[in-house]
C-alpha cells in the first residue's frame, strides 16, 4: 500500500470516530439554543402580554400571548395558561403561568416543557 | 520452519502510534466540544433568567407602588407577599425595597429575603439620580417619590463563569432594578 492510500485510510478511520461525536455536538448545541430561543421568547412574550394587558384591558392575556408568539415556531395550540390569584398587600393579583411542552430530540425522554410567570393586577392604570 | 515476516505496511508499532495519536486526537475534540457546549449552555440560562428576574422586577415595582397608591400607606406585608412572588426552587432570592424622595426624611429601605444583594452598590437615594434631580430644581416641582426595587437570585448549583471569563456579565448572583414613580399626593394628602 502506497503512502497515500495509507494517509487516506488513517483520515477515514478518524472521521469515522470524530464524526458521529462533531455531529452529535453540533445538533445539541443547535437543540440548546432552540431550547432557550424558545423559552426566552415565551418570556417576552408573556411579560409584553400582561403589560399591554395592564395598559389597555379587554383582549386578554392569553390572546395577546398566541399573537405575539405567532410565527416564533410555537404551536400555540400546545399552549396553556392558568390563572391564580395571589395577594400582593391589599390587591388580589392575577398570576398567569404560560406553559408549553415542545419536542427537544437530543433527550432521551423527547419533550420537555417549559413555563413562564407574569402578574397582573386589576386595575394597574390607577397607579397614574 | 520460515519465520513469518509482517509486511511493512502492518508494522505494529508505527500502527500504535497511529491509535495513539487518534486517541489524543478525540480527547482533545471530545474535552473542547463538553467545554464550548457547557459554556454555551451556561450563558443561555444566564441570559435567560437575567431577563426574566428583570421582567419580575419591572412587574412588581408598577404592582407595589398601585398596592402604595390604594391603601396611602407602605405595607410590609406587601413586600413579603413581592417575595413570595419571585421565589424559586432553583434560587435564592432576595429583595431591596427604597422609597425614594426629595425630602431626605421620607426616604426608607427595606431588605428581605435571602439578602444576596446586601453588598450591591445601586442608585436607592434620589440625589444619586441626575436625571430627575436637576428637572425639579429647574421647575420647582413638589417633592417626588419613588418606588425602587432590587431583586437578586442567587442560583444553586450553578457553574459561576467570572474566573474563566473576567466579565460583570458573568457574575453571581443575578440583580435586576427597577424604579417606579409614586404619586407625592399618596403621603402628603
Amino acid at each position: 500500500m502506497k503512502l497515500g492510500h495509507r494517509q487516506s485510510a488513517n483520515i477515514a478511520i478518524e472521521m469515522a470516530f470524530i464524526l458521529p461525536i462533531f455531529l452529535f455536538f453540533l445538533l445539541a448545541a443547535i437543540e440548546i439554543n432552540r431550547y432557550f430561543w424558545m423559552r426566552y421568547w415565551l418570556d417576552y412574550s408573556l411579560h409584553q402580554a400582561v403589560k399591554n394587558e395592564a395598559w389597555e384591558p379587554g383582549l386578554g392575556v392569553e390572546s395577546r400571548l398566541k399573537i405575539g408568539l405567532n410565527g416564533l415556531l410555537f404551536d400555540t395550540n400546545d399552549l396553556s395558561i392558568s390563572e391564580n390569584i395571589r395577594p400582593l398587600g391589599d390587591l388580589l393579583l392575577t398570576e398567569y403561568r404560560a406553559s408549553y411542552q415542545t419536542k427537544f430530540y437530543f433527550l432521551p425522554s423527547k419533550t420537555i416543557s417549559f413555563h413562564s410567570t407574569s402578574w397582573l393586577g386589576g386595575n394597574e392604570n390607577d397607579t397614574l | 520452519m520460515t519465520l513469518y515476516k509482517l509486511p511493512r505496511r502492518y508494522n505494529p508499532s508505527q500502527l500504535a502510534k497511529q491509535q495513539g495519536v487518534v486517541a489524543i486526537e478525540m480527547a482533545l475534540i471530545i474535552a473542547i466540544s463538553v467545554m464550548i457546549f457547557s459554556i454555551s449552555y451556561q450563558l443561555g440560562r444566564q441570559l435567560y433568567w437575567q431577563q426574566h428576574f428583570n421582567y419580575a422586577s419591572d412587574r412588581l415595582a408598577k404592582l407595589l407602588v398601585l398596592d402604595i397608591s390604594q391603601t396611602r400607606t407602605l405595607n410590609i406585608s406587601s413586600f413579603d407577599d413581592a417575595l413570595s412572588l419571585l421565589e424559586h426552587k432553583d434560587f435564592a432570592t432576595g429583595l431591596r425595597i427604597n422609597i425614594l424622595s426629595d425630602i431626605k426624611s421620607d426616604e426608607q429601605s427595606f431588605n428581605i429575603g435571602s439578602g444576596c444583594n446586601a453588598a450591591l452598590v445601586y442608585p436607592d437615594k434620589m440625589e444619586k439620580i441626575s436625571e430627575v434631580i436637576t428637572a425639579a430644581q429647574l421647575n420647582s416641582i413638589p417633592p417626588r417619590y419613588m418606588l425602587g426595587i432590587s431583586v437578586c437570585a442567587q442560583p444553586k448549583n450553578w457553574q459561576n463563569l467570572t474566573p474563566l471569563i473576567d466579565s460583570e456579565f458573568f457574575s453571581l448572583p443575578l440583580h435586576s432594578h427597577s424604579y417606579y414613580p409614586i404619586n407625592h399626593l399618596v403621603f402628603n394628602e
